[in-house]
């Protein structure tokens, strides 16, 4: 799915206007508001996991990005509302990381991500 | 090739700054993209456990084509129970950690499972975390 569909299914706010790429391609996705879920969950999962993934988080901080990094995921989706500051969003463009963010639950955009075909790990 | 790295305590928004050098070095060694990972993994776990957990710390990173070691020691306050700190869950960590995303108790078993030698030695003067990854 090319990730200006995703925007528009989840009524999103793009935050990285420097790294925002509406014609990425987006195939997967993990949650969590723990960053050790995210460290320890995709340790093992095949590249393209990442490479096409999405971390959905209310975690609003540098670590939120830092993880990302780490772990190759190139789009960050802020639920719940949440609004990055200025530095994270600095340091996302830094790290070309693209940040999204939505007014829906995590639940609920999940639920919408699922439905139009994007995919967790147990699916893989 | 040598490096060496002051680690603040209490120091979030710097966390993780050790672990984008290494990541940028060995990407720019061309090193397999999946060692990349368990390497990032752990020297960020181990990174963000002596911010929120000591009185600050440095890393020194050893690299060579063959072999890459991180040591990170901090000068306290020790971990009480490294048998306890290495299960799964378990946790001592601050509202503050937690509040940032980390503190669930995954931090030292993930650095277990990622790296290919693992080595703990802790006391009220502090705690040494010795990791090595195969090249």
């Amino acid at each position: 799915m090319k990730l200006k569909k995703l925007v528009n299914i989840l009524d999103a706010t793009v935050y990285t206007a420097k790294t925002y790429k509406p014609n990425k391609e987006v195939a997967f996705a993990f949650s969590c508001d723990l960053m050790s879920d995210a460290l320890m969950m995709l340790r093992n999962v095949p590249l393209e996991f990442c490479e096409k993934g999405i971390l959905s988080t209310g975690l609003v901080t540098i670590q939120g990005v830092r993880t990302a990094e780490m772990l190759d995921v190139k789009v960050i989706l802020l639920v719940r509302g949440k609004k990055p500051t200025d530095q994270v969003i600095q340091i996302a463009e830094e790290k070309d990381i693209i940040m999204l963010g939505t007014a829906y639950t995590m639940f609920s955009s999940n639920g919408k991500m699922y439905e139009a075909g994007i995919k967790g790990i147990s699916e893989i | 090739m040598i490096y060496t790295f002051e680690i603040l305590p209490m120091n979030l928004e710097q966390a993780g700054y050790i672990s984008s050098f290494i990541k940028k070095l060995l990407v720019d060694n061309k090193i397999s993209k999946m060692v990349i990972r368990r390497v990032s993994i752990a020297t960020y776990e181990a990174e963000i456990n002596v911010v929120i957990h000591s009185y600050g710390g440095k890393c020194v990173v050893d690299y060579n084509e063959k072999q890459l070691k991180i040591v990170f020691s901090d000068t306290g306050p020790g971990i009480k129970n490294i048998e306890s700190a290495m299960t799964e869950g378990f946790s001592t960590a601050s509202t503050y950690a937690r509040e940032n995303g980390f503190g669930a108790g995954m931090g030292l078993p993930n650095i277990r499972n990622s790296c290919d030698e693992f080595d703990i030695q802790s006391s009220d003067k502090g705690t040494i975390v010795t990791i090595i990854f195969n090249l």
